[in-house]
């Protein structure tokens, strides 16, 4: 349900956001008086807009999904939005200016952007939600139902919003609304070229170099974020509106009927404003509690309990005795290698604790990478694809299964070799700051900061000067000892006993 | 100021909003009935689709060529293709190997029972299957497996029959389980000796002399038969080493989009698509690649609730939705007239109002919120009578209750108040034609 809202409200907010300061922004008085009729007579052409929006967004969702052009329509929605934006920005700048062409031109070119935002807002909800389907089968059920009413409470909030910030936004006055509108537009304008170049660089329209890349994924990161932004402006919008709310001048005791009727006007208004302000403070503290869970906490991957370090003793071996993992729970371990990879792995018992029966692997998957494994409840979970993996098979190769692990049973003792764990070391990318040894001339070097590195058979061989970098290249035989090449993930199962 | 208005009006023209609210709750207790059977099958059905867990039964391929003929099933080849045993533990060999947590292949064999002691011999079926059989594999000589492993809700009362080593030939089964439905009608008990002679046409089969080891009770067609270790029925249907079907159960994950295409044709999928399915383990992919790994066989998965109650009500549930939408609208026209006559009634009030300086809104507000307290009390009571009546039906035709889903308690009061609300429309807008110096003088 907060999926729905969320996504919604990730796409919307943007447009509930212009269409409520425009016309703040647009007025010709500096703080606007609401006067009613008119206000939502001028408004008609606004809700229009919305409305033709939304159904075009529609459609070109529909369209996108008959004839699989997702990339294409949404580039082609991005960059009218992109330009438009730039348009009423210019506009926005010029009204500051001159307030007679400004307005005018501001007003006319914002109904537009509503238009086009609206459209862009609906046809991402759509892409954003592609994947995720409201409901498992056709039958109604409480999730379908719940999916639902996770759409209509999320519109509803949205349009809500637009609503109230909009009241506000007129008593917040001109300068605020107009300075709040350049900051939504400026942020629109800009997540807008990035979505517009990238959709450019994928159809092949622009040659792709390192510079519009790294633009791109710079500025793709703030997508997230504009909606929290433009939250915060609602925030600030209503701070002002409090600043410059109406002050009740307090009525003499003398005061003839005429004044203490003006006096209760008075008093009217300043509740009625305080209203407004309590309802946009409302409603957007529930969005942002809703959409917070979501990103924060909701949506968040499951994370690995912590891996206990080890150490090898003086024989490079590493002894577990099985009494300490036969209770069930997975067992997780972290080895440092030689070149700095953390190898996790764990043991398990596959069986009940009177048959001490112990997988030992890597916390690795051939097919989905080094993710890992979790344990929820008697289940353990491969956190990349959420396969169930039955337990009496941890320690066999295949399917998604942990990778095994090497290792010998002495007795009561699990014992596992470095050079086993080195082995497997290039199964994980995870890299940690260690010492490491040039193994020309025997100098002590920390891998992240050598100057020199060369992989050879898996490993990483680190080199604090180019002459003894080049003089290994040259031979890498002689250096490398008894050092065992190691397992890569693309080499699939090695034989090893289960 | 309003809510204290709300307050004071709800108590005026009680005997009409008791009718409003009536009104209502029949509509309401329509709603809830047919939501509450169909959102809780639907549920079920969601369940099945997002569990971890699935069956696949194997069977040979001609056995889903589909010849039924008005009822009667045609395939001359029903029952007499078979499986080889022998073939089994390459279901234990796919790429998703580890996910199978079990399998129990299913052959059975008509026959004639004659309980030891007793004259007069009954008919039954012997259904041959593994129970804790050792299945050698080739990276696991030890593997055990059958119904235990994957029917771990059979119950048996008395002992687990035991099975002949599959390395010891000239082992005979001596026990065998028998159905609780079938133990009554023949009046066995643990302990007692049954002859049993094959029955099918053309099996020329000794006749074979077992002990009962207990009774079985699994609910399902188990209960009406003996089941015995796989060896007594291949030697009373003269089918050594074949099997009629597998069951096979394997750990999965839910079905999503991706699968259902691939469910549909796995022709559709480009080759990215296609990798994916395969390395994912849906039940769709699992079940293919069983098809891959023993010739001419077909795997489906058994979907049990989407196959029985689920496909009632997908057919039937438009037709429930639509009987919901008559007995609502039915309900709103009849909250309208209630409505219309209140307003009237109430001109004068109103009247007073508008000339006091109340605005049109507020007027609405406080007829609307009337009418919306009015249709979340009618809601309430439908609510609780839906819930009965719901009971009733579901004793009525499935033998059981039925466990109403709560999302169906805010589900019939929403719908209950927009019920009022649509009803409400109409007549309020007389509020606005309303003149205060009509009213009051009397003359509207």
């Amino acid at each position: 349900m907060t999926f729905f809202i969320t996504t919604l409200a990730h796409a919307l907010v943007p447009l509930a956001l212009v269409v409520a300061l425009l016309p703040a922004a647009a007025s010709s008085a500096p703080t606007g008086g609401i006067s009613g009729g008119r206000a939502v007579a001028r408004h008609g052409g606004t809700l229009l807009m919305v409305g033709v929006g939304l159904i075009l967004g529609a459609l070109a969702a529909l369209v996108a999904a008959l004839q699989a052009s997702e990339t294409e329509i949404s580039t082609l929605l991005h960059s009218v939005a992109f330009g438009v934006g730039a348009l009423t920005l210019l506009a926005l700048a010029l009204s500051a200016g001159t307030r007679r062409l400004g307005a005018p031109l501001l007003t006319g070119v914002g109904l537009l952007l509503v238009g086009v935002l609206a459209a862009r807002g609906v046809f991402e909800a759509w892409a954003w939600s592609m994947d995720r389907s409201l409901t498992a089968t056709d039958v109604i059920n409480t999730e379908l139902i719940v999916n639902c009413a996770g759409l209509i409470v999320g519109a509803a909030l949205v349009a809500l919003l637009a609503a109230v910030t909009w009241r506000v936004a007129l008593t917040a006055g001109r300068l605020a609304a107009g300075l709040a509108l350049a900051v939504v537009l400026v942020a629109e304008v800009l997540t807008g070229s990035a979505s517009a170049l990238l959709g450019l660089l994928r159809l092949d329209m622009v040659t792709v170099t390192s510079g519009r890349i790294s633009y791109v994924a710079k500025v793709t990161m703030l997508d997230p974020w504009v909606v929290y932004m433009d939250l915060a402006l609602v925030g600030a919008l209503v701070l002002v509106a409090f600043l410059r709310r109406p002050r009740v001048p307090a009525v003499p005791a003398a005061a003839s009927s005429a004044e203490r009727v003006a006096h209760r006007r008075h008093r009217a208004r300043a509740v009625g404003h305080r209203q407004w302000r309590t309802a946009v403070a409302a409603v957007g503290a529930l969005l942002l509690v809703t959409i917070s869970y979501q990103d924060l906490y909701a949506s968040l991957p499951p994370s690995l309990s912590p891996a206990e370090p080890v150490e090898m003793d003086a024989a490079g071996e590493l002894r577990i005795p099985i009494d300490a993992v036969k209770d069930g729970t997975l067992h997780r371990y972290a080895y440092i290698a030689s070149d700095g990879h953390r190898v996790r792995f764990f043991l398990i018992n596959r069986y009940d604790p009177e048959h001490a029966y112990i997988g030992v692997v890597y916390d690795a998957c051939m097919i989905c990478g080094d993710d890992g494994y979790i344990q929820k409840g008697d289940e353990i979970i491969c956190i990349a694809c959420n396969v169930r993996i039955f337990r009496p098979t941890i320690g066999k190769a295949g399917g998604c299964n942990p990778i095994p692990l090497d290792h010998t049973v002495e007795d009561d003792t699990i014992v596992i070799t470095r050079a086993a764990l080195e082995k497997g070391a290039r199964y994980f990318s995870e890299v940690v700051e260690v010492e490491a040894t040039d193994p020309v001339t025997g100098e002590t070097v920390i891998n992240l900061k050598a100057p020199y590195q060369y992989d050879y058979g898996g490993r990483t061989y680190f080199f604090g000067s180019e002459d003894s970098y080049e003089t290994f290249r040259a031979d890498p035989e002689a250096y490398t000892g008894e050092d065992e090449a190691r397992y890569l993930r693309i080499q699939g199962h090695q034989s090893t006993e289960g | 100021m309003l809510l204290r208005m709300l307050w004071q009006s709800l108590f005026e023209g009680r005997r009409r909003k008791a009718l409003a609210a009536l009104t209502v709750a029949l509509s309401a207790t329509l709603v809830t009935t047919l939501f509450a059977l169909s959102v809780d099958v639907g549920d079920k059905m969601a369940r099945e689709m997002k569990s971890y867990g699935s069956n696949i039964r194997v069977t040979p391929k001609s056995e889903t060529m589909s010849l039924v003929v008005g009822g009667v099933d045609y395939n001359p080849l029903k029952d007499k293709e078979t499986l080889a045993e022998s073939d089994l533990w390459k279901i234990k060999d796919i790429f998703w190997r580890n996910n199978i947590v079990g399998l129990a292949p299913r052959l059975t064999a008509p026959v004639t029972v004659q309980v030891g002691g007793r004259d007069g011999a009954g008919k039954a079926s012997v259904i041959g299957t593994y129970f804790d059989q050792r299945v050698p594999l080739p990276d696991d000589a030890q593997y055990r497996t059958g119904v235990r492993t994957i029917n771990p809700f059979w119950e048996v009362a008395g002992a687990w029959p035991t099975e002949p080593d599959p390395d010891d030939t000239a082992a005979q089964v001596e026990t065998v389980l028998v159905g609780a439905a079938l133990a009554e009608r023949l009046g066995v008990a643990a302990g007692d000796r049954l002859t049993l002679a094959p029955r099918g046409e053309g099996v020329t089969a000794d006749p074979r002399s077992v002990t009962v080891s207990g009774v079985l009770r699994t609910g399902g067609p188990e209960d009406n038969a003996i089941v015995a270790p796989l060896a007594l029925a291949q030697a009373l249907t003269g089918l050594a080493g074949r099997v009629q079907a597998v069951d096979v159960s394997a750990l999965t994950i839910p079905e999503n989009e991706l699968s259902s295409k691939a469910r549909r044709d796995t022709g559709d999928l480009t080759a990215e698509q296609y990798d994916s399915w395969y390395c994912s383990a849906y039940v769709s992919s699992i079940a293919h690649q069983i098809e891959e790994a023993i010739v001419n066989a077909a795997a489906r998965p058994v979907w049990q609730v989407a196959a029985g109650e689920g496909a009632v009500i997908g057919r039937i549930q438009t037709l429930l939705l639509v009987v919901s939408l008559a007995a609502v609208a039915a309900a709103a026209m009849g909250v309208s007239a209630l409505m219309n006559t209140t307003i009237l009634e109430r001109a004068r009030e109103i009247g007073l109002m508008k000339a006091l300086g109340a605005a049109g809104w507020e007027i609405h507000a406080l007829f609307l919120g009337e009418a919306g307290l009015v249709g979340l009390i009618g809601g309430a009571f439908g609510v609780l009578c839906g819930w009965g009546v719901a009971q009733a039906v579901g004793w009525g035709v499935f033998g059981s209750g039925v466990d109403m889903p709560l999302i169906t308690i805010p589900i019939v009061l929403v719908i209950s108040v927009l019920t009022v609300l649509v009803g409400s429309i109409l007549p309020a807008r007389t509020i606005t034609r309303l003149h205060p110096v009509e009213v009051l003088h009397g003359r509207a």
